[in-house]
């Protein structure tokens, strides 16, 4: 059994930042893991879902609440995607898979798979649930055994804070670890007539918390070619930093203020770069033209969200430096994110402007409104989640002509079993309101399955449809393999 | 009997929550006059992409939309095929069509490019995102303009 290690000395760890840094760019990584909002939407159902329920529960003041749907719950950037905190990962443990190796929630223990059933040896599936500590105090001496290979040591000045994650909570993982590390791995196969499989991104982020209220944080990544990463290695252009910035959190009210380079904080962050709400407004996760340099600013008390940055953009007519996040041009923009996540559904609006020459892509201006709706938290026997977004806003074009356009995304998923979704989505695009036969409808439906943690596999049947009838509607099979820690 | 009423009450709620987020979300695509647009591009905003586009605007469209899949290790033995004469296109030994990865393969495929992406639209296939208004008029002036390139 081990028991949760002291601090280790500061030769070791920066040892470890070292050649975990050294291994990211020896390995020449990968892209950008997004986040699932619907996680998020489903995950109020029960506090299980995202810690082990601590012993003699005594709620804590407002300024002291971890509790919070909004994106920093679940991940490292407050702005949501990628890496996971350790109440995210929990959730990935707990409650996605087929096979929990975290305690699963109590609500979920008879949603087994058919011939699978309970069989998972992460729970107890009797009276006896695991426990944690109900307050700093107790945290602070809480000294079950801790088995994490993916995050380690603890941060120089302490275990435990106020405001961070307490040890405990979370069954055997770290819950504020000195040094994080992951991978985001995507791989796709998709039928049209021909087959094709391609690896489409890798994404390695590493997260160093020195001290409390301050992390480190790197995302390298790269995109994939059909042909391999190769072809990506040999482009300037990537691999790169996808995210690399300093964050200062761990603060009163769910209160963080980041500086580095990110994609700004508008709408519902899907990991499906290609739905119309994140590529037609340049927040496509897949390309360096949606990252911005800039600072960042958002507090979650709980329910209420907010999020507010400042930044510089790289024109259009060229990409952004890999490795250089200081490499901007003059244009500058700022985004507002905020809105109520509560535990059954919730709303959210956004605004965003950009300013630039229009020979550098144009001034943009963006307002997005979008809601979630769970069901499931109300009624036990109707497990499903369902999220929309509208987004409607104008650019200008090289000439100068300033015109609107607008997308839409709506998707439900229903658990079928533990570990086994049904999805239906559909998405919307009108990207000039001017322009005649332009417009373009999206259906899918189809599986994500989560056999064990890490793992993930997404099989979709997608239709999509023109508005010029018998020119382009088409439909394709999309399977994605998705490797995530 | 209260368990059972309050059951009933939390399933009625969470019906009640869903018909009505479906209802309000019938509504949204129709909002703002998107769909509505009656002119073509060229007609709104001829100066939106250069009258006759340099070479490099056009590989960055194929850098991004298509490369991805019509990279390196694609068949590069076809092209310079006019369209009629190929209507099902060439393709690869890896079954999807040719090698676009250099100027001289583009050039080279510049039928199969107008047939594919401009006059049917298959292509990017199945549910990908077809190219802009933008891109799909830049590549077809170019092509108008007899697809000067730096390798021809």
């Amino acid at each position: 059994m081990q028991l949760m290690p002291k601090p280790i000395p500061a030769l070791h760890t920066a040892l470890a930042v070292f050649g975990l840094a050294a291994a990211q760019v020896a390995m020449l990584p990968a892209p950008r893991s997004v986040a699932t909002p619907q996680y998020a939407a489903r995950a109020g159902r029960t506090c299980d879902n995202c810690h082990v329920t601590p012993d003699r529960w005594k709620n804590p003041r407002l300024v002291e609440r971890k509790c919070t749907l909004s994106c920093q719950g679940c991940h490292v950037d407050p702005a949501g995607g990628g890496m996971r905190t350790v109440s995210g990962r929990f959730f990935g443990r707990s409650t996605l898979p087929m096979i929990a190796t975290s305690p699963r929630p109590t609500a979920d223990w008879d949603r087994g798979a058919p011939y699978l059933g309970r069989r998972d040896r992460a729970t107890s599936y009797n009276s006896h649930l695991p426990y944690g500590p109900p307050t700093l105090e107790r945290a602070r001496t809480w000294n079950h055994p801790v088995r994490d290979r993916f995050a380690r040591g603890v941060p120089f000045d302490g275990a435990t804070n106020r405001y961070g994650f307490f040890q405990g909570r979370y069954g055997r993982l770290r819950a504020d670890p000195l040094v994080r590390a992951g991978w985001d791995i995507r791989l796709a196969t998709l039928w049209s007539g021909n087959l094709i499989a391609f690896p489409m991104q890798i994404d390695l982020p590493v997260a160093v918390h020195p001290i409390h209220h301050l992390t480190l944080f790197a995302n390298t990544g790269a995109r994939g070619r059909r042909s391999g990463y190769k072809d990506a290695f040999d482009d300037p252009r990537t691999p790169y930093f996808r995210e690399v910035f300093v964050l200062l959190h761990e603060l009163p009210f769910g209160t963080y203020g980041k500086a580095g380079r990110f994609v700004p904080s508008f709408g519902l962050r899907l990991d499906d770069h290609t739905t119309r709400t994140r590529r037609g407004f340049g927040l496509d996760g897949s390309l360096p033209s949606s990252r911005v340099t800039g600072v960042e600013w958002g507090a979650a008390p709980n329910y209420p969200f907010v999020q507010a940055s400042y930044f510089r953009l790289t024109s259009a007519q060229r990409q952004p430096a890999a490795w250089n996040v200081f490499h901007v041009d003059a244009g500058w923009g700022a985004a507002v994110n905020a809105g109520l996540r509560h535990t059954g559904w919730g709303v959210g609006g956004s605004w965003m402007m950009r300013r630039r020459l229009t020979r550098d892509g144009g001034d943009t201006d963006a307002w997005s409104g979008y809601a979630y709706v769970n069901p499931w938290k109300y009624w036990r026997n109707f497990p499903l989640v369902a999220q929309v977004e509208y987004d409607y806003g104008n650019r200008q074009s090289p000439s100068g002509r300033t015109y609107n356009h607008s997308a839409f995304y709506g998707e439900a998923d229903y658990m079928v079993y533990n570990g086994i979704e049904a999805v239906a989505a559909y998405d919307f695009e009108d990207p000039d309101f001017d322009i005649v036969n332009d417009h373009t409808h999206r259906i899918q439906g189809g599986l994500r399955v989560t056999p064990y943690p890490g793992v993930t596999i997404d099989a979709r049947f997608r239709a999509f449809f023109v508005s010029t009838p018998g020119r382009g509607d088409d439909h394709d099979m999309f399977i994605q393999l998705h490797l995530w820690r | 009997m209260h368990s059972r009423l309050l059951r009933r009450s939390n399933a009625l709620s969470a019906l009640a929550w869903f018909l009505l987020f479906g209802v309000t979300l019938a509504f949204i695509p129709g909002m703002g006059g998107c769909g509505k647009g009656n002119l073509t591009l060229e007609q709104a905003d001829p100066g939106a992409v250069p009258l006759d586009p340099d070479f490099k605007l056009v590989f960055d469209i194929i850098d991004r939309q298509c490369v991805p899949c019509h990279g390196a290790g694609s068949d590069s033995t076809g092209g310079d095929v006019p369209a009629q004469q190929n209507p099902g296109g060439e393709t690869g030994v890896l079954g999807v069509g040719p090698d676009l990865s250099t100027c001289v393969l583009i050039v080279r495929n510049r039928f199969a490019i107008q047939r594919d992406v401009l006059d049917t639209r298959r292509m990017p296939p199945g549910a990908w995102p077809r190219l802009t208004s933008e891109e799909t008029l830049t590549i077809q002036r170019w092509l108008v303009n007899g697809a000067k390139a730096p390798c021809n």
